[in-house]
Order: C-alpha cells, then structure tokens, then sequence
C-alpha cells in the first residue's frame, strides 16, 4: 500500500503541478469530468444496462401512474409501493458499479483532499503539532501511577518558531507544541525520540507567490491498511515505532464555485462529476 | 432475490460501511447517480402519497358535484376486445372442427351471434357507430376518404390537421405562436365518453377513429388515422442502388442509394422527417437525420449509423424500434420510431424503414389522452407502433417486403397491443376497457389469396407455406381469448367482438369507367383518365363520380364548386337511374356479378351528417371490390380487372355479405338481430347509466337478468 501510494503522490503532483497557480475550481472541474467518464465507462461494463433502463422505465410508468388514477386511492398506494419496491431494485442494480468504483474514487479523493482540502499556514498564523506516542504498557496496569514525559525532541527548520516546550498530556499520550510561521516555504519538522527521528511536513504559504494549491499533510500516520488509504499525503510511520501519529492543524479551505459562492472542493466535485456524467450520458450510450 | 445478488449486495454495503469517513463517504458519481435518482424518486414518491391523500377527498367532492352521482353497476368491468375483421364463417367452421376452444367456451357460457356491420363495412365507420349507438349519418364517418367540395380532391374524413398560421420571426427562425388545429370529425359522444359523465372509468385502446383523442373520464391510444411523423398515413421509406424502372404509387418513396466514397460498400443518405416549420419556406425544408450504411455482402449484413447509434441489420430481418431524432431548432426536437430491414445485399443493396412513426414516449401530436397516457404505456410496455395503419401493407403491395416480413410486422404490433391490453386490464378495478386488434383484419387483407384456389393475386406463386396463416391467426386470437376469460371475475362481463367479416376480393370494379362509357363522367379534351384524383374530369359536364372505397358522389348543383345536378327530383332520378344500372351489374368476362345492390344513403342514413355522406353506397358482391384504380379517382383501364396485389381480401362489399362475430360471457337477453348499433347502449345500461337521444341500439342484456345471475 505504500509503495501505491508513493506512486500515486507523485502521479498526483505533478499532474496537479500545472494547476498550482490556478482557481482550484479549475483541476477540480477536470477531475470530476474524467472521474465522470470513468463512471460511466465503469457503468457500461459492470452494470446490467438493459435491466437499469428497464428498472427506470418501471419506475417512470409508476409515477405516472399515480397521476393517471389520482381518483382512486387504492390504485394511488398500489403505484407507490411498486415505485419503493423499484428503487430498491434500482440500488441493487447499482451496487456492481459502485463496487467497483470505490477503491479508485477513494484514492483519488483522498489526493485531492491533500491537495483542496486545507488551507496552508500563512506567514505570522500559529499552529499545534501534535505528537501521539505510542503506549509503552500494553497491559495498562499501571494507569495510577504518574507516567514520566518521555525524551521527545522537536527541531524546527527556519522559518518556523517553536514558541512553547512541548506539553505533556500524560493521559492521550501526547505532547503538543505551538508553532508560528515566519516564512513561507515547504519545509520538514523532526520529531526525535528514543533516538530515531521522524520527519513532518508542514506548509507555508507564500502570500505574493503563486503555487497556493500543492499537496499538504495534516497528519502523519502509522501505516494501517485503512489510514494508508485515506492518508496517503506523506509516508507511514514505522508499525512499531514510538510515534503513532503526528498531527499539523491546518484550517479548512473552501474553493470558489466559477466566482459564484464558496464550497468545500468535495461538494462541487460531487455536483460537477454528476453534471458532467449525466451530460455525457447518451454520447457514451451508458443509461444511469 | 438470487444467493450470488446478496453476497455482491452484502460485499458492498461492507465495503462502503468500512471506507466511511467524512472525506470518502463520497464515492464518486456512480454512488451519485444512484443516490440522487433514488433520492429523487422517494422524494417524488413520497411528495406523491402525501398531495394524493391530501387531495383526494377534495376531489372526490368536487366529482361528485362535477359529475353526476354514479349509478348502480350491474358489472365491475366491461371489456371489449375488438378483433378486427373476424368473419362469422371461418370463426363457425373452425370452432365446429374444435379449432378454437376457447371461443367455444365462451360461446357456450354466454352467446355466440352474427352482428350486423354498418353501410359501408368500413372499419372506421363501424367502429364509429359501435362508439357512438349511432349510424353514420349522426356520426359523419362514411369512409376514410371524403373529398374537397371545392377543389374535388380527396382529404382524410376523421381528422382535420391545420397549419399554424401566426409566428414570430427571429432572423432566420419562425417561432409558432399557437398549436396546429386538430380536430376530430366524429361527431355524438362515444360512450366511454357518456360514462365519464356518471364517474365510470373507461379505458379505450386503439379503437379506430380516435385521432384526436376524446377528452373524458378515462385514458385512451388513439388509433385508425393517427398520422405518420412526415403527416401521411404511412410513408415508408425505400433505399436502394437499384435504377427506378416505375414509381411507387402508394404509401411510399425510393430514395437511391449513392456509395459515399469509403468504399463500393459505403453510402451516406438522410431520413426526411417532417417539414421544419421552425424555418422559412413553401413549404418549409424537411428536418433530416444523417444515416450511414456499412454493408457487408458475404455476410448478408449491414450496420447503419443515424445520429451516433449504430444499428445491426441482417438480411430480411426486422430490427427492433430505432429511435429518430429531428432537430428542428435549439431545444426543440421532433422524435420518432422507425424499424428498419436490409432487403438486398448483393449486386444491389436496398434498405427498407417502416414509416416514421410518433414516438410515443415524446409524442409530437395528441395521441392519447391524457397526454402523458402514451408515454405512460411506453414506459410499461416499451415502445409500440403508434400509426394508424401501422402494419405496412403499401409495402407489401408494392413488392419492397416479402410475407413473412408484413407477418413479423403484425405480430409484432399484435404482441404490443396484447402488452398494454393486459397492463391496462390489470389496473381497471371498476369500469370498462376496450380494445381493438387490427392483425386479424391486415393479415386477411394480404394473405387471404393463399387461402382459396385460383385467387389472381396468387398466380406463380406457392401457396401452401401461407394456405393456414389466417386460420393460424385465428388460434392465435383463440388464445388471446382464453388468456382474457382467466383474468376476469363473475362480476365482470367480457364482449368479444369484430366490425365485420371478411370476403374475397379477386376482382376490381372501376365505376368511374362504367360512368364514362355511360356518359355520366366526362374527361376535359386533354386528360385520358389516367390521372389520379379525377384531375381529367371536366367538372361543367359531369353528373356523377366515384372516390373512395363505397361511395359515388353526385355532381350536386349548389354542394360541389362545379355541380351541375339540381337537388331534389333530378338528383333522385339520377340516383334511381344509376342504381337500377347497378344493381346485378354482371361481369360478363367471368359471369359472375359485380353488384348486388347500389343503395341511396338517403335509405341508409338519418341524422344532421347525412348530407356529408355519398349519395350511394355500392354493395359489392362477394369477389369484387371497388379497383384500385377507381379508389384514387382513376377513370381509364377496363371495367372489371383481375386484382393481382397482395391485398386480396376484403369487407368492402355489400354489408350483408360480411356480419361480425359477437361472442359474451353472458347470455344475450334478445332474440332478434344484434348490431353494432347495440354496443354502446349495451355499455351504458350495464353500468346503470341512461342512453342519451341519438344513440338508436338497444341493450342486448337486460339489467335485471345481470343482478339475478350475479346474485345465483
């Protein structure tokens, strides 16, 4: 999983590269307009056409019937239990499809979500990093006695300022520093215990240039087949290492939506790859 | 559902369960679509039940103020299963061989009787009256022609389709500002329409003389008349690389075939559809759909592309539907249904499309009522044949198919019908269905020459494959019947019942000639009668005429643009004068006769109509029919001619020669003769409702003999 996913990163890094310096909405949009062909291409070849547009006929026919015998209050009830029953078997016929959909779209939805999903850290903004350290008594016994703050060392590159000592949270296991940004820049923090270290990302936005949009990690993890899937921004942490995860607060970015509004660049994916599939549909021959 | 479905359905609602999280909840846009069209059906659904519970009993209230209070019903469900063209005499004899046990039953539980036809045995104008309980004189359809007072030209006598006159322009576009005017020529109400006036649901399917359809309590497929998408009443298309030695004359057009350039094997074409009156132009151009057609000679196929679909043909099969899409102007489009068959694929290609029919799911006219009633079907049953005369006979007259395609045809459209026949039984809970089945009424029109010896349109050609298709047929309605009889309760009465019967039509009878020779007819010095639509005649010295498939028009002074025969006493001389020449009229070629009898729709008709009506009906005998020429308005050729077409059976001849079958699950409670005349009466006292004045049947069961026979 590892090895996917440090190939995926630089798929997805330099693929979006040339989008750095543009409206996010911009790779957004080409995502979901090939995410949408490779649905409908997914559609056509998993999915039982013939019974999906029989299925939609059927429920169709019962709508329309509703309207057709709204006198009759028996006829009306029949027609909508027969319309429940056919979505049920429209969601049924939509489950092969969706099978095999899910592993691609998570990976591609979880690089994207590195690269949309946050906003960077801008000179002068402050943030945590958290560290979590693994539990050293795997019984937990010994929860009544005061546990000791392990030897855990931070080293920040220039550009960044450690402005507190590392808190101790002996009963989460973490230590939690404040950072302050001065310069802008993709830079490495390190995080040192037990004599190994281990590397975090953290960004900083350069306010006057213009690659905003590149890959940022909020989190770093141990490499779990479920975290490497939906946090594949940087390498896992070793299994059995001190550190379980260690974490960079950054905020939430919301994309412009063609000027329009702001949204969560999830939203107008979902909407646009919806839009443009259904837009494709009938060039493609593939019934939805 | 089957074990593999639920492992796959349980796999992936582990699958999805186990990547959720905010970021990946979303799956892509297949979870969209599926979520979405679902969602939106639960919504619609639900925003459904609650408007129809809220709704109902305001309107229940408002029928019952609206409408009149319901009578009392002696049936649940009446239904009508029209089998056009079933003939008392092959329907007897089989039924005595105990080839149609079903109809025997039926007969045996109920009653089995001849029915009388109406003046002419027309299709269009028998089911009329069976509609209306009324002749034709109160119902104005005579035949499926009438003619033009003013410019002698024949116009269809159902339906009248007018143009759009107001538009708006906007540079090179004309926008319509108001609908065509369509308007339906029937007159006196049909009594599904009568019901509806008491509450009583009808459903009425493909009962001809329905274009437009009624608006009524009910939902109704229009039939006999609904034109084609180009606005004729079948005009199939007929692409070929074949030099055109001769023309087709009816129902159809040649469009030659050009090989495009790829190759001896490729050819580029269009599909006309109907003119664009989006634009400007007189008249305006036709909307077009690019075609390409790819054949393969070794293998007998072809593959033709029309907007992107692609469509695999093989030699002498019908495809399946082919939707057509005509783009008229932005945002609008005209859509339609062909099938299509590779007819050739050797030295010459030749490519045959059915005429292009309404699409009924995007219907481009009124074809139902109520409007989304077509596409309701469509979306239950899949798409149907929505043209009048949908099974294409022209082509097979024309020699462009062969039998065995006009029969797939019609079991085709036969099936279809079946289809919606038993969707609609299967909703109707209280009040009555009809349905007419027109295979049975085509199939005898083109096959009956295989069934008798000697038939002159079965010359040089082997008739033992075709001797039983009709009796085939006929145990295929058998069955039909059966299936019916399953589906219906004690409550419910089944009718099964045809227009009229059917006869041979070996000989031709051109009246136009005989008026010619008899110097009743007579041609301007420059025609020589060759011409169709009576072009030729000199209207200043002609008493008398022919048009249509029963009529013959006098030249009437002061109803004609150019008529010469005073009204009154001499138009009744001219009518006694002509029927006495008629009646018995022999053909001497062949000693058999003609005519029986000519008779004076003044006889014949009542009724504020009967002036639109011929001033004779010819009753032609058993044999003979009016020729194909006379029907278009031809003067020239002989007398009597061989009919050598396809076409070579037929009820259009003297109505007592050619009786409907009557078949009902009940005893009949009358004696005397039943009519067609006694259909809707029959409709309206079973469900306790009065017959209004103009209706002149009577009811063949009486009400009160229902009730004591339901109550035993």
């Amino acid at each position: 999983m590892s090895l996917v996913n440090d190939w995926l990163r630089v798929v997805f890094d330099a693929a979006l590269r040339p989008f750095a310096a543009l409206p996010p909405i911009v790779p957004v949009t080409l995502a979901a307009l090939v995410s949408g062909i490779f649905a409908l291409l997914v559609y056509r070849w998993t999915s039982n056409q013939e019974a999906l547009a029989a299925v939609k006929r059927r429920l169709f026919a019962h709508l329309l019937e509703v309207r057709l015998f709204n006198d009759d209050l028996r006829a009306v009830l029949a027609a909508q239990l027969r319309l429940l029953r056919e979505n049920l078997t429209y969601l049924r016929l939509n489950l092969a499809p969706l099978l095999w959909m899910i592993v691609p779209f998570i990976l591609l939805i979880a690089q994207l979500q590195f690269h949309y999903g946050y906003d960077g850290l801008e000179v002068g903004d402050r943030t945590l990093l958290v560290v979590d350290l693994a539990a050293t008594d795997p019984e937990g016994a010994a929860a009544v006695e005061p546990v000791p703050r392990p030897a855990v060392e931070l080293d920040a590159p220039p550009g960044v300022a450690v402005e507190t000592d590392g808190v101790w949270i002996p009963s989460l296991r973490q230590i939690v520093w404040r950072l302050r940004a001065e310069e802008p820049g993709d830079v490495e923090l390190t995080v040192r215990t037990g004599g190994v270290a281990f590397a975090k990302s953290l960004f900083v936005a350069d306010p006057e240039g213009g690659a905003r949009w590149v890959r940022r990690s909020p989190t770093r993890r141990r490499a779990a087949i479920l975290d490497q899937l939906l946090y594949p921004a940087e390498p896992s942490l070793p299994r059995d290492g001190p550190v379980e995860r260690i974490d960079v607060q950054y905020a939430a970015a919301s994309i412009s939506f063609f000027g329009l509004f702001d949204v969560h660049w999830l939203i107008a994916f979902l909407v646009l790859s919806i839009a443009l599939a259904f837009a494709l549909r009938k060039r493609f021959g593939v019934t939805l | 559902m089957p074990p593999q479905r639920l492992v796959t359905a349980a796999l992936a609602l582990l699958a999805a369960l186990f990547a959720a999280a905010p970021a990946a909840a979303y799956i892509g846009p297949g979870a969209g679509f599926a979520l979405m069209s679902s969602f939106l059906v639960l919504l619609a659904t639900v925003a459904l039940a609650f408007v129809s519970l809220l709704a109902w009993p305001v309107r229940t209230l408002w029928r019952v103020v609206r409408r009149k209070k319901p009578p009392k019903a002696h049936v649940k469900r009446l239904v009508f299963v029209g089998l056009d063209g079933q003939d008392p005499r092959l329907t007897e004899r089989m039924m005595k061989e105990g080839e149609l046990p079903n109809f025997k039953r039926l007969g045996r539980q109920g009653s089995y009787r001849r029915i009388a036809s109406t003046y002419p045995a027309l299709s269009p104008v028998a089911w009329s009256t069976f509609a209306t309980g009324a002749n034709p004189g109160k119902h104005n359809i005579f035949d499926f022609l009438d003619r033009d007072l003013r410019s002698y030209l024949p116009k269809l006598s159902s339906a009248h389709i007018g143009r759009v006159e107001r538009f708006l322009k906007l540079g090179k576009w004309k926008i319509p500002l108001q609908k065509p005017e369509i308007r339906l020529l029937r007159r006196s109400k049909p009594f599904w329409t009568v019901l509806g006036e008491r509450n009583v649901w009808s459903t009425v399917l493909r009962v001809p003389i329905t274009f437009p359809p009624d608006r009524f309590y009910g939902a109704q497929l229009a039939a006999m008349c609904v034109p084609d998408l180009v606005g004729s009443q079948g005009t199939f298309l007929h692409y070929t690389t074949r030099p055109a030695t001769e023309t087709i004359r009816e129902g159809g057009a040649r469009i030659p075939l050009a090989s495009n350039g790829a190759g001896p094997d490729h050819f580029d074409c269009v599909i006309e559809g109907p003119e664009n009156s989006f634009l400007e132009g007189d008249p305006p151009p036709p909307l077009r759909v690019p075609m390409t057609l790819k054949v393969d000679r070794g293998a007998g196929a072809a593959t033709a592309t029309v907007a992107g679909e692609t469509v695999e043909l093989a030699r002498g099969k019908l495809s399946d539907w082919v939707r057509l899409e005509f783009r008229a102007a932005p945002g609008v489009k005209v859509h339609g249904l062909t099938r299509m068959m590779l007819t050739e694929a050797g030295e010459h290609t030749s490519l045959y499309l059915t005429a292009i029919h309404i699409d009924p799911e995007k219907p481009a006219m009124p074809i139902s009522h109520p409007s989304y009633y077509a596409p309701y079907l469509a979306k239950r049953v899949g798409d149907f044949a929505t043209l009048g005369l949908a099974e294409d006979t022209t082509a097979l007259n024309e020699g462009v198919t062969d039998d065995a395609t006009f029969l797939q045809q019609s079991y085709d459209i036969d099936r279809e019908r079946e289809e919606m026949f038993f969707a609609a039984l299967e909703r109707l809970r209280r009040g009555s269905l009809t349905c007419v089945f027109d295979a049975t009424d085509r199939i005898q029109h083109m096959f009956w020459r295989y069934m008798e010896n000697g038939h002159p349109a079965a010359a040089g050609r082997k008739t033992g494959k075709h001797r039983r298709t009709i009796e085939d047929h006929y145990r295929h309605n058998d069955a039909l019947v059966g299936r019916v009889m399953e589906k219906l309760g004690d409550d419910d009465l089944l009718i099964v019942l045809s227009d009229h019967g059917f006869a041979s039509f070996r000989r031709g009878v051109n009246l136009n000639r005989w008026l010619l020779d008899h110097g009743y007819l007579v041609l301007r010095e420059d025609a020589d009668g060759s011409e169709e639509w009576l072009e030729g005649v000199d209207w200043s010295r002609t008493r008398a005429y022919a048009l249509g498939l029963a009529g013959v028009f006098l030249n009437l002074e002061g109803r004609e643009a150019s008529g010469i025969v005073a009204p009154g006493e001499e138009a009744r001389s001219l009518k006694r004068e002509l029927i006495a020449a008629w009646n018995g009229l022999r053909d001497d070629e062949r000693g058999g006769v003609g005519i029986n009898d000519a008779f004076d729709a003044e006889d014949l008709y009542t009724g504020p109509y009967k002036g639109n009506a011929p001033d004779l009906i010819v009753g032609y005998n058993d044999g003979y029919r009016v020729s194909w020429d006379c029907a278009v308005g031809v003067v020239a050729g002989p007398l009597f001619a061989d009919n050598t077409k396809a076409w070579s059976g037929d009820h259009c001849v003297d109505p007592r020669l050619v009786p409907g079958v009557f078949f009902s699950s009940r005893p009949v409670d009358r004696d005397d003769d039943l009519s067609l005349l006694d259909m809707a009466p029959t409709a309206l006292a079973l469900f306790g409702v009065d017959k209004p004045d103009y209706m002149e049947g009577e009811s063949v069961f009486d009400p009160a003999s229902l009730d004591r026979g339901a109550a035993a």
